[in-house]
């Protein structure tokens, strides 16, 4: 225990001489003073495995403490440190003052359904009833299912009239994106066989399909959400079948994405943006209840989400 | 931002002095520590100042571990790759460098999380393997000839997106490492839509990508790999 609050401390000592002395420093400082001993107050000590982050050297190291000696230190690199902005939105992508607008909407409309749900026939209708997704993985092939019914006949309608001056190139992808799309539906359709929802009714009425712009965008927005629905999605599945069965199908639709995003801002750092992909790597993934909340202006049929797991 | 590092390793620090009673238990505490650890680590590199972490894990972890031990080595494989390529002069057009920039940020992130969250699962981040980006003699012209070099880029995309989609049944016992392991995946899968697009080929090969096991994917990297391929488990 002596020999671990020693190496805890010293690259701690290192720190503090080699920082420049300005105040966020020494706000650093007493934090970690506290930090220390908050740890050992907590016997934090039962492994003999200790983990250390070391700025100064980009760097996060590790040990395993012998007979009170550190022993196979290791450590490894903290990529990007000179930009130490993108490492305050550790969680997510999303900068929490958004989320936290998103959420007030949510509550907003949720308090406006309840009050409005009897005058409201329709919203009524969604609260309590509308296209049942059930419940378990049932629920989640659903939920995926809901989603491929919406991007097939998007991507059915786009290539039914393409966009005036429309390339070869884009024509072509295009085209493979909706045939990639309705094989996603039909296979879920199989898959779910009798437990599968009717056909939803969608409303695109929001999308210009003669303007490129108008439908890369819409289609972009879709792909970028279909891959955080099924990164949301995976954790609640328990059947390894279907998990695989997703995976094989949400790597195509980030390659949809990256390939619509390259479409749109060509060779650039778009096709996996900062804006979808956060500083450890991680691409977005969004509860369904969000993603649903996300395409809710382009469904016409209500979805009763109710039943679907939340937490495994 | 400081009362939000101690919060978190507050909240470590009490889960983790709970002791694991059941091999889910165990899986579960991992999925919150392999997050949590790797949020708190990351936290004070934004200013200066050191923190330690121990990390209070049962052992019984043998499958994730390794699991992850193999995720890093395919990400050590392609950030090194990317890294060396970069600095090649004259390999990578200028038009193109942004895409490998982003790539190879974004491989460095992978090894960074995956190495933090082993570490927090109780496993022990290994110094990566000598490479040999030639493949053994297979692509000599892998760092002078631009269509080679995105010919093998491409065969580690889109080898690293097999190996993910492989590899998630593994971790489905544990859904913070599940999750973490998806997000994963589908950046892997937009790099190599990308680096299909920049080769001129389709960014697809169909409606569904296929999954490789771990024996099949070591069989297609290990002429990349000097030494062992699977290092100590």
């Amino acid at each position: 225990m002596r020999a671990f609050a020693l190496w805890f401390r010293r690259p701690y000592r290192r720190a503090r001489v080699i920082s420049s002395p300005s105040r966020q420093v020494s706000n650093q400082e007493s934090a970690v003073r506290t930090l220390a001993h908050k740890v050992r107050s907590l016997r934090l000590l039962a492994s003999n495995r200790a983990i250390c982050a070391e700025p100064h050297k980009n760097r996060v190291s590790c040990g395993i403490i012998y007979n009170r000696h550190i022993r196979e230190r290791r450590s490894w690199v903290m990529p990007e440190i000179e930009t130490p902005p993108s490492w305050l939105t550790v969680s997510d992508v999303r900068p929490p003052a958004v989320r936290r607008r998103s959420f007030l909407k949510f509550a907003g409309a949720t308090i406006l359904a309840t009050t409005a749900g009897s005058l409201w026939p329709r919203l009524a209708q969604a609260q309590g009833g509308g296209v049942n997704l059930g419940s378990g993985d049932i629920g989640i092939l659903n939920f995926a299912y809901a989603l491929e019914q919406l991007e097939a006949l998007f991507y059915t309608k786009v290539t039914a009239s393409f966009y005036a001056g429309i390339s070869p190139g884009e024509r072509e992808i295009l085209s493979d994106i909706r045939d990639h799309e309705i094989a996603h539906r039909r296979f879920l359709k199989k898959a779910l066989g009798r437990a599968g929802i009717p056909d939803l009714q969608f409303d695109f009425s929001a999308v210009n399909f003669r303007s490129r712009d108008s439908v890369l965008q819409t289609a972009r927005t879709f792909e970028d959400t279909g891959v955080a629905a099924y990164n949301g999605a995976g954790q609640l599945l328990r059947d390894p079948g279907y998990l695989l069965a997703a995976g094989r199908i949400v790597s195509v639709e980030a390659r949809h994405a990256a390939t619509l995003r390259d479409l749109l801002a060509p060779r650039s750092a778009a096709f996996a943006g900062d804006d979808i992909v956060n500083a450890f790597g991680l691409g977005l993934a969004d509860r369904p209840s969000s993603i649903l909340k996300a395409v809710a202006p382009y469904v016409v049929t209500p979805i009763n989400a109710d039943n679907l797991p939340r937490r495994r | 931002m400081s009362n939000q590092l101690l919060e978190t390793l507050a909240d470590l620090g009490s889960r983790s002095a709970a002791i694991p009673t059941s091999r889910r238990d165990v899986f579960r505490q991992i999925a919150k520590h392999g997050s949590k650890i790797a949020l708190a680590v990351a936290a004070p590199l934004v200013g200066s100042g050191c923190a330690v972490i121990g990390a209070a894990v049962a052992p019984q972890t043998g499958l994730a571990k390794r699991t992850l031990e193999f995720a890093i080595l395919l990400e050590e494989l392609e950030h090194a790759f990317y890294v060396k390529a970069l600095k090649v002069p004259g390999l990578i057009p200028a038009s193109d460098r942004v895409v490998f920039e982003q790539i190879r940020k974004h491989e460095g992130a992978h090894v960074f999380f995956l190495n933090t969250g082993l570490t927090g699962i109780g496993g022990f981040p290994q110094a990566a393997p000598p490479f040999d980006f030639t493949g053994g003699g297979r692509y000599p012209g892998v760092f002078s000839d631009y269509r080679t070099f995105l010919e093998v880029s491409q065969m580690f995309e889109d080898t690293g997106v097999k190996a993910y989609k492989g590899q998630a049944g593994n971790l489905i016992t544990s859904s913070k490492l599940l999750t973490a392991a998806l997000r994963i995946h589908s950046v892997e899968a937009r790099h190599a839509a990308q680096i299909r697009r920049l080769r001129g080929v389709k960014a697809w090969d169909g409606a569904f990508d296929e999954a490789l096991s771990k024996e099949e994917v070591l069989a297609m990297v290990s002429p990349f790999i000097q030494g062992r391929a699977v290092r100590r488990t």
